[in-house]
């Protein structure tokens, strides 16, 4: 009998040191995710208050005002944009990514480093660089005209090709992290044993590399893709304000249309195609871990 | 209670009822530790809420309160206000003469600010410097205080004619601060051609060379008074007057560069564009880069906004709210910022101390025809959703 206290209290006290110990981390996600998630999707099926907010009660007509073909079709483009976004950083990243692996320990380190520097400066302050360099009489049209390779300035910004532009260089040290740690993973002797047993650099690229670094490619898709569609403010600075993506409809009709319930049901929508995206993600083999990054 | 502690170990013992016993128990330590650091917030405020209360309650509240926080800490007044738009200098006069430290919360969107104060704690600020047409979205829901005029004496410093406009017709609750209006500002080293109309803008030749600010609003009414509905027309978002709009941004529509909310200037003054749909304060500091910008009150109606001084009815520091809008009325502190940001100036004592640069620059000093022609916006509610609506429609 005595023993057995014994064993519970021994059981008691590193069960409180286990919850406490947790608790900070739960406490985070309870105040920071899972408080704000049901508090959209709680918002998303009441009524919208005239000058903001809502009226409390339910209702189901903010999903059926979204399937609105003006909507619908703003929804589709914006897919358009962040499919376009996730091939391009791809077509990057790749070699890029490729490239570094090669190196040796330290110059990895310095190019990986150059990936992540440019995050300790505010993208607003980046964005407003870039347009800077990209307009008419900026400095990459004003050494191309001095060339002579063009007569007329590109026009690079306040566009969808700007937006893109935006969009393509935010995101893609998100596409090489990942990718990079699925090359880096990759040993070199089995491409020295294919190349041994006579195929060719494409053969042995497209039936050893690519299959290996499967896992970076699709996590690093997903990572492109999913925050592509919620940038609105790349698309307000460098696009002109010109195009939409799934964010400025967000932004417009919880600012603009003191719409919050119809924003919110957008919002619960992204979140469902997210949702789909890291399931389908799965489906294909991809682990969650490899989200992580490095 | 014997029982239940066995019951409790039994279940900590045992394999899957045990854990789902202790995700209860995880749940319950965490959702406790939310809630006790909520209600520390909510307590902390609450707090300081009663002293406001109880010394409102008091016959000298007023005087009461502003020792109290003369002994506790500095005087304050909370003010959210247009990015540039209420000089630091201004602010730091303010402060050096009266011993009241301004804090400052600024938008670049009216929208951005109706929702800031919407979703603060009521009190959060004491004035509110934002356009005209928010007056009845506030003083509806009872945010405002009904002003005082023996607290303003230099109230009677606005010239009559800017006062009892449509959205507060008895300066119940407002108080004018400046004037904008939206004009058409044209680079003639690149233009020769006078650009007077809205429906000038619409010319092919010009595809792609203009920047046009990033209003919903504003543009409708352009829009309207672009398509023959005048000065009522801008309040108005019957079917007709949508399509005319429509019809209109459609054919303007290739004409635009960008729309630009923060600095529409920089693209007029870097020559990335060189026609502007902007305001006239804008327009003005351009034409102080490149002389060559001329700027026209367009012919069909122009576009001209009030922003208004209110103080909040929950206001903290509402002495504290008098003090600060009856020094901006001050002639002189006036004309201090219309030197810096030179808006359209309804102060006539202010107008003594600008000199003709000011008060002869249509710009800052608009001719009374463009005044006759000006709209005024109201707020329409719930119809402000068709405009967004038509304006999602243009752009996606």
């Amino acid at each position: 009998m005595n023993m057995r206290i014994k064993r519970q209290k021994k059981k008691m006290g590193s069960f409180w040191a286990k919850y406490a110990m947790i608790s900070p981390i739960s406490l985070w996600m309870y105040l920071l995710v899972a408080i704000p998630f049901l508090y959209i999707i709680a918002i998303s099926f009441m009524n919208k208050g005239t000058y903001g907010g809502v009226t409390v009660g339910f209702t189901i007509h903010n999903y059926l005002d979204i399937l609105n073909p003006l909507y619908i079709t703003t929804f589709a483009k914006s897919i358009g944009i962040s499919l376009a976004v996730t091939v391009i950083c791809l077509l990057i990243a790749y070699p890029f990514a490729y490239f570094v692996a090669q190196k040796k320990v330290v110059q990895k380190k310095v190019l990986m480093a150059m990936v992540m520097i440019p995050f300790c400066v505010s993208m607003i302050i980046r964005i407003f660089s870039w347009t800077n360099i990209l307009r008419a009489e900026g400095v990459i049209n004003h050494v191309l005209m001095a060339v002579g390779l063009i007569k007329e300035p590109l026009k690079l910004v306040y566009n969808q090709t700007g937006a893109m532009i935006g969009l393509v260089y935010m995101l893609l040290p998100f596409m090489i992290l990942p990718l990079y740690s699925s090359i880096e993973k990759l040993d070199p002797m089995l491409l020295e044993a294919a190349s041994d047993l006579g195929a060719r650099p494409l053969k042995s690229f497209l039936q050893i590399t690519l299959p290996l670094t499967k896992a970076g490619i699709f996590a690093g898709s997903v990572m492109v893709f999913i925050p592509s569609m919620g940038l609105y403010f790349i698309t307000d600075l460098m696009g002109g304000s010109k195009t939409l993506v799934i964010g400025n409809l967000i932004k417009n009709q919880f600012i603009t249309a003191r719409n919050w319930p119809l924003g919110a049901a957008m919002s619960v929508i992204l979140m469902l195609i997210t949702f789909g995206m890291l399931k389908g993600y799965q489906a294909a083999g991809g682990s969650m871990d490899d989200l992580s990054g490095i | 209670m014997m029982k239940i502690i066995k019951k409790t170990m039994k279940y900590m013992r045992t394999g899957y009822a045990g854990s789902k016993w202790r995700r209860y128990l995880a749940l319950t330590v965490s959702v406790g530790f939310a809630i006790s650091m909520l209600a520390g917030c909510s307590s902390g405020s609450s707090g300081s809420g009663d002293l406001g209360s109880s010394a409102d309650g008091l016959e000298n509240g007023a005087e009461l309160s502003a020792e109290n926080s003369g002994t506790t800490g500095k005087q304050e007044v909370n003010v959210i206000c247009w990015t540039e738009y209420l000089p630091q200098d201004v602010l730091d006069s303010f402060e050096s003469s009266t011993g009241i430290k301004v804090n400052m919360t600024t938008y670049t969107s009216p929208d951005d600010m109706l929702a800031k104060v919407q979703t603060s704690a009521a009190g959060t600020y004491d004035l509110i410097i934002a356009p005209e047409n928010y007056v009845p979205i506030f003083s509806n829901q009872d945010m405002l205080e009904e002003l005082d005029r023996e607290k303003l004496p230099n109230f009677d410093n606005i010239d009559i004619k800017y006062l009892g406009r449509t959205n507060d017709p008895t300066n119940t609750y407002s108080i004018p601060y400046m004037f904008a209006s939206a004009v058409i500002a044209v680079n003639s080293d690149v233009i020769s051609e006078d650009v007077d109309s809205y429906a000038d803008l619409l010319k092919p030749e010009y595809e792609d060379k203009i920047v046009v600010i990033e209003d919903s609003r504003a543009m409708y009414a352009m829009a309207a008074m672009a398509t023959g509905h005048g000065a009522a027309g801008v309040n108005d978002v019957s079917d007709e007057v949508l399509n005319d709009v429509e019809g209109y941004w459609t054919e303007l529509f290739p004409n635009v560069h960008a729309f630009d909310g923060d600095s529409p200037k920089t693209l007029l003054i870097n020559g990335e564009c060189s026609i502007g749909l902007l305001y006239g304060a804008e327009a003005l500091l351009a034409q102080k880069e490149n002389p060559a910008i001329k700027c026209y009150y367009p012919e069909e109606g122009v576009y001209l906004g009030a922003d208004s001084m209110m103080i909040t009815s929950a206001a903290k520091n509402k002495d504290n709210a008098y003090a600060l809008a009856d020094y901006i009325l001050d002639g002189e502190v006036s004309a201090g910022i219309s030197e810096i940001f030179p808006y359209i100036n309804p102060n006539a004592a202010a107008l003594e101390y600008l000199g003709t640069d000011f008060t002869d620059n249509e710009l800052t000093n608009p001719p009374a025809d463009a005044i006759g022609r000006a709209c005024t916006l109201e707020d329409i509610g719930d119809d402000v959703s068709k405009i967004v609506e038509l304006w999602t429609k243009l752009k996606g």
